[in-house]
């Protein structure tokens, strides 16, 4: 019987990572292509930037382009509504016959990556924010992630929102002096919070512009200004609140759980950051083993995929294998 | 022929427009659909006025001819090239060879609010803005863009802190408040999830959480914790921005009109606009706190009038369109 292959994908809003593995954890192929968000190019692109990923890892892997995929995950950010998965897994039926297919939201990925036991939950904060959680017996909890319409608070997005709502009402007088103001002015080299705002109507990079603005918070608060350290505190909560209110709907006890944090937010490094999430957890969800994600969420895919192949997480062996076969391997382009 | 003026107040889901003769008497009054630039775009938004203000005319029984000017209040004439650029489209548009002026909508309530003499408005409609009139003329306001311009507190955002904090309920991140069963009874839904994710699908506009506003001030009125806390912030906020325009014009007048408009305040229960009145005369001691009285358009109609060089005629033109708005 020839070896099994399995197409792992973690899609991003910007860019796309494939893996392309046997069944035994062995990295054959890497390709990289760009969004796979169905908000920003809908599901049948989605289809065909996943087709595109297939033709190059299996030619990269020295395979006939009608090889036979045995599994596909794709782990793609913005996919948040059951029927958005339904009907983006049906479409990948089609374009895969004979191979199983399962569609879920990114913040899986940063779950199977990092959680080493069966139970535990994982927060990813980039752009946006989730947190999940899993019980040993399979049960998961995660949150809609819609943003501000479904309760959310606390990605990079919303973070500078707070941003120039807090310089803005410094400048106008609504609100308390703060540094984030004088940071705003230099990051935009405009002269007023005001003209900063103006120009930012309509703006098509809106988004990222609004993303990008967290260096200005971190120096910010870096130099003891209230008004940042109060936002950034507030994130703080706000990763311990969903995860705790994820792991008990997950039935998850604190105790002998992972807690894995993933997204630029939370891993860009910034101590007084991390101090502070550690500690609210440590108060929180005493036992539970705080871990920052070092994997790459692509191979989070990949342990998902091999997951689905065992019938349940992967073994020390296999997880290792998987990560020195891909380290192994040259980046993809 | 007698010549006329116009006043126009055009919002997002309807437009009033006033014609009065030189004297300040009041003509005629029409409502027509909404017509903001913002919304519609400057071609269709003048095309829908144009047709507005030719009823108003034909009521008036004024030809087009006797037109002298046309002050127009529009919502979303936010920027400063905004207004400029909208009067260009009306001057395009419309077939009279009067004078126009455009700008932000606010300015006609804070004319209608204080009669074009010093003094304050807030206005909260679906969003939130503040406006002074200060004794050399200038106006003071707020950007009001939304959040990124430093605003909270409008309808709008009142609806979605509503959501927001119902959601969390729900799910366990928040603290469990009747929100929950107002938002479930409000679009009939069995969970909030569910109008979260149907608003995401584009079924439910976010515009239609606006009117968990009254249900909000239900709920607080009889305790609910989440919901207080909502409507303190906005009692804190209103006299927040309050303050901040009162700091930039110390010397308004004694007993100065400090005027409180759009639907979020005038439809606010009684409990409720005591508690702002005290809290805002920790701010503004010496301030006459009232509800707007006129209807915005009364305020375009003033503006149309002093474009025009007649001023004075503030008193008659509030009372003429009292009577004319009670009667219809």
């Amino acid at each position: 019987m020839s070896r099994r292959l399995l197409l792992a994908v973690s899609g991003g809003i910007v860019a796309t990572d494939a893996l392309l593995l046997d069944g035994a954890g062995t990295v054959l192929a890497r390709a990289r292509a760009g969004s796979t968000s169905v908000k920003r190019i809908g599901a049948p692109q989605v289809v065909a930037v996943v087709d595109a990923l297939r033709a190059k890892v299996l030619a990269a892997a020295g395979e006939p382009p009608d090889a036979q995929v045995h599994r596909v995950v794709a782990l793609l950010a913005d996919i948040d509504l059951p029927a958005e998965r339904r009907d983006l897994a049906a479409a990948l039926s089609t374009q895969f016959p004979g191979a199983g297919v399962t569609v879920e939201n990114d913040i899986h990925a940063v779950l199977w990556a990092g959680l080493r036991r069966p139970a535990g939950a994982a927060v990813y904060c980039a752009e946006g924010i989730n947190a999940i959680a899993r019980s040993a017996t399979g049960r998961t909890f995660g949150y809609l992630a819609l943003g501000t319409i479904s309760g959310d608070w606390g990605g990079a997005l919303s973070l500078g929102r707070e941003v120039l709502y807090a310089a803005s009402r410094a400048e106008d007088g609504r609100g308390p002096e703060t540094s984030l103001r004088f940071h705003v002015l230099a990051a935009f080299r405009r002269r007023s919070v005001r003209d900063v705002v103006e120009t930012l109507q309509g703006a098509e990079d809106l988004e990222e512009r609004l993303a990008g603005l967290l260096p200005v918070l971190t120096a910010a608060d870096a130099e003891g200004d209230p008004v940042a350290r109060a936002i950034l505190d507030r994130l703080a909560e706000e990763v311990v609140t969903m995860t705790r209110a994820a792991m008990e709907r997950a039935l998850v006890p604190p105790s002998g759980s992972d807690i894995i944090l993933a997204g630029h937010v939370l891993t860009q490094g910034y101590e007084r950051l991390d101090n502070r999430i550690d500690e609210l957890f440590a108060e929180r969800l005493p036992g539970a083993a705080v871990a920052r994600l070092t994997l790459p969420p692509v191979a989070g895919a990949a342990l998902a995929a091999l997951g689905a192949e065992h019938g349940g997480p992967v073994g020390e062996v296999v997880s290792a294998r998987l990560q020195e076969s891909l380290h192994r391997l040259p980046e993809a382009g | 022929m007698t010549a006329v003026v116009v006043g126009v107040d055009a919002g997002n889901s309807k437009t009033d427009v006033a014609v009065a003769a030189m004297d300040g008497s009041v003509l005629a009054l029409r409502q027509g659909p909404g017509s903001s630039p913002d919304k519609l775009g400057d071609d269709a938004a003048a095309g829908v006025l144009d047709g507005v203000i030719a009823t108003a005319l034909t009521k008036a029984g004024a030809p087009a001819e006797a037109v002298a000017s046309i002050a127009v209040f529009a919502a979303g004439l936010d920027l400063p090239e905004d207004a400029p650029r909208y009067r260009a489209a009306l001057e395009r548009a419309l077939p009279y060879r009067a004078s126009i002026s455009t700008d932000n909508d606010t300015v006609a309530a804070l004319l209608a609010g204080t009669g074009g003499d010093p003094g304050v408005v807030v206005v909260c409609g679906a969003g939130i803005n503040a406006m002074l009139l200060a004794h050399d003329g200038r106006r003071h306001g707020y950007l009001s863009l939304g959040q990124v311009s430093g605003d909270w507190g409008g309808g709008l955002a009142l609806g979605r802190e509503v959501l927001w904090s119902a959601v969390r309920a729900e799910d366990g991140r928040g603290r469990a408040t009747g929100l929950v069963g107002l938002v479930l009874d409000a679009f009939a839904v069995d969970s909030v999830a569910e109008l979260s994710m149907r608003i995401r699908r584009g079924e439910v506009a976010e515009a239609a959480l606006v009117d968990l506003v009254p249900g909000l001030y239900r709920l607080a009125g009889e305790g609910d914790f989440v919901a207080s806390r909502v409507v303190e912030r906005l009692v804190d906020e209103v006299t927040g921005m309050v303050a901040a325009l009162v700091r930039r014009a110390p010397d308004l007048p004694d007993q100065f009109p400090l005027v409180l408009a759009g639907g979020a305040l005038t439809h606010a229960p009684a409990w409720f606009i005591e508690a702002l009145t005290a809290q805002l005369r920790s701010v503004a001691p010496s301030a006459q706190v009232r509800p707007l009285r006129h209807k915005p358009v009364a305020g375009a109609l003033l503006a149309a009038l002093a474009e025009d060089g007649r001023d004075g005629y503030g008193a008659r033109v509030l009372a003429d369109t009292a009577v004319r708005t009670s009667g219809r």
